[in-house]
């Protein structure tokens, strides 16, 4: 009736203008045509509207359709996207299992032949061994982390670590690394480095072999350096100074600034002819950024680059290292090397555990030394010599002493980046020899154990084991029911691995291969610990633990039995999934002894 | 208020003798066919016969007497006041961009404290209307004096439009009455009776008087769009359908007709400025709305109006209704006379260009396809 009204309405007024009544019938044409023709303008106006709302209609609903199905294909597309990255972190993580378990059995089974007593070339070739694949999951650890430096997802972990220990061990694999290349190792770390800070160990080693990685692959001759130094000590904070030099091709001045962009290499061509990811510098910027801490690269084209970076860290510990080394007190030691770098080292070293320290460069100044030695009746204790000098080398010199039978009693140690062969050691008259770079820790215990020796027997001695036992591997059968820990790893590798570094702790393990299996002997028998692979067929260790903290709950098993999560998923979120899944602690593979025994031993209390 | 209507044509002379009412106080409108040649002997007769009277006037496709809508017809008025005083003021407007110039100069001309209303006649096709509103605004407080007006038309041809002044037919310049006098009532209304359809959409670009784009779309295909068959005889059609330009705070709107269309450019061309970043939304009229749109104007006015005060309602209709309402269009000058109080008459012609207030009290706006009535008495 509303939309009558008007028109109604509308028509009274047609009849009005027309001169029509309403009630009656027309009397006249003329006002009769009129009012048809009054009625024919309404019903063209009324007809052309409505032609104009459907028109109006129409083209909203199409807009509306466009619009509809631009949504629809936007979130279509980004629904896919958001698979796509799924897939991605999907295949990072399996990718990062696949590489690391592999990886976490060769260093296993190296961490435990490295224990067993070996001939000095064998250790080498273990060491070498080692050192390979420390960088191999280096560079794997590069290509995670970048990945997860994009998506965010990186977390540093703070916990107590010795910087020396760090550095020294960085430097031990450096050395390996460069033996093919002739270059001079060097590594050097005062004494007034705290003994215990609090900070990310593994970041830290990852940047230090990033550049260390670097240093050796671009300097073809010279040598490559690694410092330690302490900048300053505030409110139980130390700034550290973590330095990478080489003698290497350096980097251009216009290149300086963008080499720690990813992908960035200083040309093309250094990529075809070095080789590399192109992440290190990157993930080295990242770490030294979220440590709070600032960087710095100072290169000339042509003479070599120094990387370095300075982060501060909280100490835990900072007493001085000087228990030992009043036993060196007073010591005269020669010291023969040709390398500048190498010789201040030694006379810090020295310097530091008070020991008088007599440096040349070469065999004839040594013999000149030795020569006044005698004369001024100021004997020396020991001799140190390099192996690879110019025109006399240690070995030669070494011989020359021997030679001379005034000499013939003064122990020699022999520094070298190779290793020598203990029967080349006998030959020569050499009583020990230091790998380089030298690590302040084996040197001082080098020198020693060789002046107590000396002084006990006054007789070189050369190592005497010769055989090469394998570890026991062999599970004892324990008949009555003690308690055990379980093993549940599918990877037979794995599991002899964790089987052997676990053997210290004299505790037997059961190994099974299945979370089904693990279930199935935790209900025959109690155990203090389960140590679990999450991805195992039949049952993963997700499920497996659900299962233990079900039954836990049921009243089945009496007591809370600790669930320590092994896996190569390093992603983020795998240790708070692991947590929340009601595992106790997470350890990421490749487990090192160390923290295996640590954690359990932990968890056993 | 003494009012004589009257008109003139070659064939019939004047409809009503001319009444013998010269003063100062006297106003004599004349509202011409475009060509003026056969009526110019009419004009002069007219000066000739009023030397003391204000006398002002323009050309027209349709002049409007009564209800009456004539076409080749000199549509004049004769207005002679009791107590109400009258100026008038003229300027040459070379250039569109003289446009706001002129307006404050004729405004400024005219300004009195008695100042009661102003009437615009002006060129329609040199005229930037929007910018000689702005002009007088920016010198008259509207609130106390209405401004009033229109834009002079020609035969729908777009060629040539005038003004008088000094009895001559003189393109290029514009020209304004002033009223004064507490006695009189100045009081106008404008109402277009179009019908906003279809949803409100942004105008994202435009200059001038070419509008390009509407929500980011290219203007004239989506006015196609919206046509449809209708939009096989562009432009023509176009006067049926213009669009309203709504004010920020969506309010009012004014209306604009499309007066030529751009295939190449996609364009749309109107006659006033559009202004980019506001509301548009597109308009449909019927013979019934703008039937309509003229009654409610009336009926608006009359109800300000004392019963049986018969007024002189100063009409200006948009040629553009006149286009859409053919034949009838007419009708709309009966709806408007038959509102107002008996007695009352109407004068005035088809513009190209609307001026008055949009509401009441309000500010005067350029409008397009709009009936405007504009009433003027004198009280006791």
């Amino acid at each position: 009736m509303k939309e009558v009204k008007p028109l109604h309405k509308r028509l009274q007024k047609q009849l009005k203008r027309s001169g029509l009544l309403q009630h009656g019938l027309p009397d006249d044409q003329n006002k009769w045509q009129n009012f048809l023709h009054q009625i024919d303008l309404s019903y063209t106006g009324t007809s052309d509207a409505q032609y104009l709302l459907e028109r109006s209609l129409e083209v909203s609903s199409q807009e509306m359709r466009k619009l509809y199905d631009d949504l629809k294909a936007e979130t279509e597309q980004r629904i896919e996207a958001l698979h796509k990255s799924e897939q991605k972190t999907r295949f990072m993580a399996n990718m990062s299992h696949e590489l690391r378990t592999p990886i976490h059995g060769i260093l296993g089974s190296l961490e435990i032949v490295k224990d067993t007593t070996l001939d000095p070339r064998q250790k080498l070739f273990v060491d070498t061994a080692y050192a390979s694949c420390e960088v191999m999951l280096d560079v794997i650890n590069n290509i995670l982390d970048f990945s997860k430096l994009k998506a965010g997802g990186i977390e540093l972990e703070i916990i107590e670590f010795s910087p020396r220990e760090l550095v020294e061990n960085i430097s031990g694999i450096m050395s390996t690394m460069a033996q093919e290349k002739n270059l001079e190792v060097q590594c050097y770390i005062p004494e007034n480095i705290p003994e215990r800070v609090k900070g990310d160990p593994a970041r830290l080693r990852q940047m230090l072999m990033n550049l260390v990685g670097n240093a050796v692959k671009f300097t073809e001759r010279g040598e490559v350096y690694t410092g330690l130094e302490l900048l300053e000590i505030r409110d139980d904070k130390a700034v550290l100074r973590f330095e990478v030099r080489d003698t290497g091709i350096g980097i251009p001045f216009a290149m300086q600034k963008s080499v720690f962009e990813s992908f960035v290499q200083v040309d093309a061509s250094i990529n075809r002819r070095y080789g590399g990811t192109g992440l290190g510098l990157t993930i080295v910027r990242e770490f030294t950024e979220m440590m709070g801490g600032r960087l710095g690269l100072d290169s000339v084209p042509g003479q070599g680059t120094t990387f370095w970076f300075e982060i501060t860290f909280p100490i835990t510990e900072n007493h001085a290292l000087s228990n030992t080394s009043h036993h060196l007190e007073g010591r005269r030691i020669l010291v023969v090397d040709d390398n500048e770098t190498n010789r201040r080292i030694l006379e810090n070293y020295l310097q530091a555990w008070k020991a008088e320290a007599i440096i040349v460069s070469n065999g004839h100044d040594a013999l000149h030394k030795l020569e006044e030695s005698i004369t001024q009746q100021k004997p020396i204790d020991l001799m140190l010599l390099d192996w690879f000098m110019p025109q006399m080398d240690g070995i030669a010199l070494a011989k020359t002493i021997r030679s001379d039978n005034r000499h013939d009693q003064t122990p020699i140690v022999m520094l070298t980046s190779y290793g020598i062969s203990l029967e080349k050691q006998q030959q020569a008259g050499v009583q020990a020899a230091v790998t380089k770079p030298v690590r302040s820790i084996t040197l001082r215990d080098v020198l020693l154990d060789t002046l107590r020796r000396h002084t006990i027997h006054n007789q070189p001695k050369p190592t005497p084991a010769t055989t090469l036992p394998f570890p026991n591997i062999i599970l004892k059968s324990v008949a009555s029911i003690e308690p055990a820990i379980l093993l549940a790893e599918d990877n037979p590798v794995n599991a002899l691995i964790a089987i052997t570094m676990l053997e210290k702790l004299n505790i037997q393990v059961n190994h099974v291969t299945t979370g089904k299996l693990a279930l199935k002997s935790m209900r025959t028998r109690p155990y203090k610990l389960v140590l679990m692979d999450i991805n195992m067929p039949e049952m993963d260790g997700y499920t497996a633990t659900r299962y233990i903290r079900k039954w836990e709950k049921e009243g089945i098993f009496k007591q809370h039995i600790p669930v320590i999560a092994m896996t190569a998923n390093a992603l983020k979120g795998d240790r708070e999934r692991c947590l929340k899944m009601g595992m106790d602690d997470y350890l990421a593979k490749p487990v090192k002894q160390d923290e295996l025994l640590k954690v359990v031993e932990q968890w056993l209390q | 208020m003494q009012v004589t209507l009257s008109f003139f044509t070659q064939a019939t002379g004047w409809h009503k003798p001319l009444p013998d009412v010269d003063s100062s106080q006297t106003l004599v409108l004349i509202f011409s066919p475009p060509d003026s040649k056969h009526h110019q002997t009419a004009i002069e007769q007219l000066h000739a016969f009023y030397p003391q009277s204000v006398i002002a006037g323009c050309s027209t496709v349709a002049g409007i007497f009564n209800e009456h809508l004539l076409e080749n017809a000199l549509v004049v008025g004769i207005i002679c006041f009791k107590t109400t005083r009258l100026a008038f003021s003229s300027a040459e407007l070379p250039h569109l961009e003289d446009s706001f110039k002129i307006g404050k100069q004729i405004a400024t001309d005219l300004n009195a404290p008695d100042l009661k209303g102003i009437f615009i006649l002006t060129d329609g096709l040199n005229t930037n209307g929007h910018e000689l509103i702005r002009g007088i605004a920016s010198v008259i407080n509207e609130t106390n004096v209405t401004v009033v007006g229109g834009l002079a038309s020609d035969n729908m041809q777009f060629v040539s439009t005038w003004i008088l002044y000094q009895g001559q037919a003189v393109s290029q310049r514009a020209c304004g009455v002033g009223f004064y006098g507490k006695d009189l009532v100045f009081t106008s209304y404008a109402r277009d009776g179009f019908k906003p359809f279809g949803p409100e959409r942004m105008i994202t670009r435009s200059a001038g008087n070419t509008l390009y784009e509407i929500d980011g779309r290219p203007a004239l295909q989506l006015y196609k769009e919206y046509l449809g068959e209708h939009a096989d005889n562009l432009p023509a059609t176009a006067l049926h359908f213009p669009l309203a330009i709504w004010n920020q705070t969506k309010d009012h709107y004014v209306v604009r007709t499309v007066i030529s269309v751009d295939e190449a450019n996609n364009s749309l061309g109107f006659v006033a400025d559009i202004p980019q970043g506001y509301q548009t939304q597109l308009m449909y009229g019927s013979f019934d709305n703008l039937l309509e749109g003229a009654e409610i104007a009336s009926r608006s006015l009359a109800n300000r109006l004392p019963p049986q005060t018969p007024v002189f309602a100063l009409t200006i209709s948009c040629s553009g209704r006149k286009l859409v309402m053919g034949d009838d269009a007419d009708q709309e000058l009966e709806a408007t006379l038959e509102n107002l109080p008996s007695g009352s008459q109407q004068l005035g012609f088809y513009s190209y260009g609307e001026l008055a207030p949009t509401a009441l009290g309000g500010q005067c706006c350029l409008h397009n396809e709009t009936m405007t009535l504009t009433v003027m008495y004198e009280g006791s």
